[in-house]
């Protein structure tokens, strides 16, 4: 939006509404201008969203927002899109965590070698790590499909090592076996979402083929 | 109530990703436009790809710009 400023004449106070109880319209000239949006995760966060054509719409949403919602709030955006980072700083948001977003090509096997004593359990969506019938790893998959029924992605939801059995290649193994599954089944890709301060899943998912297509920033504001 | 100018919305397909969250989109009608992700979309952290059918809203100031506003299931 800041590229195409100097293209758009200064707006006219826009009317602010909540048209919902998680919608507000800015209108102007019978246009709307601008929405703004909230919704809750299920971890309880409370997200808001806000789109306008101009800065200065995208500030006034803000303001009447933020004076009719509780703090904190959140919101997550691409971790390059600077011009929409700055319209939320300005809003007195700052930055949280970053995550990394990977997409893993399924075409090849993925080689890995299976620590020994290690056995693999479950199938579909979960899949388990045994050592003599005791959980030590898992990997949770969302599987996609498209709307005729045929795989279109599978989201690898998490990937866990019990603490005392970690740096044996358990994670690796598991996820090269799950990953295996999903190829046998018709899934051509898979996609990850990666918290930049966890090393461990980084390299992981690195070793496994993914390559790194976007990055995902969070922001908060405390009243 | 006055009826709310929602603006055009317009179907298309993403063509190429481009830098700062930006894509281009080829609407149905041949026209190419550079679009940005609505901010509703990234909040449900739903992804947009190369080939993606999506919903493009156009800005009512330049009709060469736009928002993702729905990605179609494929």
């Amino acid at each position: 939006m800041n590229a195409i400023a100097h293209l758009i004449p200064d707006p006219v106070t826009p009317v602010i509404t909540r048209v919902a109880a998680a919608q507000w319209h800015a209108v102007e000239d019978g246009l709307t201008v601008g929405r703004g949006n909230t919704s809750r995760r299920p971890d309880g966060r409370l997200f808001i969203s806000i789109d306008a054509w101009h800065d200065a719409v995208f500030d006034q949403l803000a303001a009447v927002m933020l004076a009719e919602l509780p703090a904190p709030l959140y919101t997550v955006l691409d971790a390059e899109d600077s011009a929409t980072a700055e319209n939320w700083r300005r809003a007195g948001f700052v930055e949280g965590r970053r995550e990394r977003h990977y997409l893993v090509p399924l075409e090849a096997k993925i080689s890995a070698r299976i620590p020994a004593g290690v056995t693999f359990a479950g199938g579909e969506d979960v899949f388990r790590a045994e050592i003599d019938g005791t959980e030590v790893g898992l990997v949770r998959l969302i599987p996609l499909m498209s709307s005729d029924g045929t795989p279109r992605i599978a989201r690898i939801a998490s990937i866990e090592v019990r603490a005392d059995q970690r740096r044996r290649g358990i994670g690796r193994a598991l996820l090269a076996h799950a990953l295996d599954a999903l190829r046998e089944r018709g899934f051509g890709r898979a996609s990850a979402d990666v918290e930049e301060t966890d090393i461990a899943a980084i390299v992981l998912v690195e070793g496994a083929g993914a390559r790194r297509t976007s990055n995902s920033m969070e922001l908060m504001w405390q009243d | 109530m006055a009826r709310l100018n929602r603006g055009i919305e317009v179907e298309g397909t993403v063509i190429e990703c481009l830098y700062n969250a930006n894509f281009r989109v080829q609407l149905d009608n041949g026209h190419k436009v550079l679009a940005h992700i609505s901010g509703k979309i990234r909040k449900n952290y739903i992804r947009i790809m190369p080939e993606d059918r999506v919903l493009v809203e156009l800005s009512p100031y330049d009709l060469t710009r736009g928002r993702i506003t729905f990605r179609y299931r494929s």
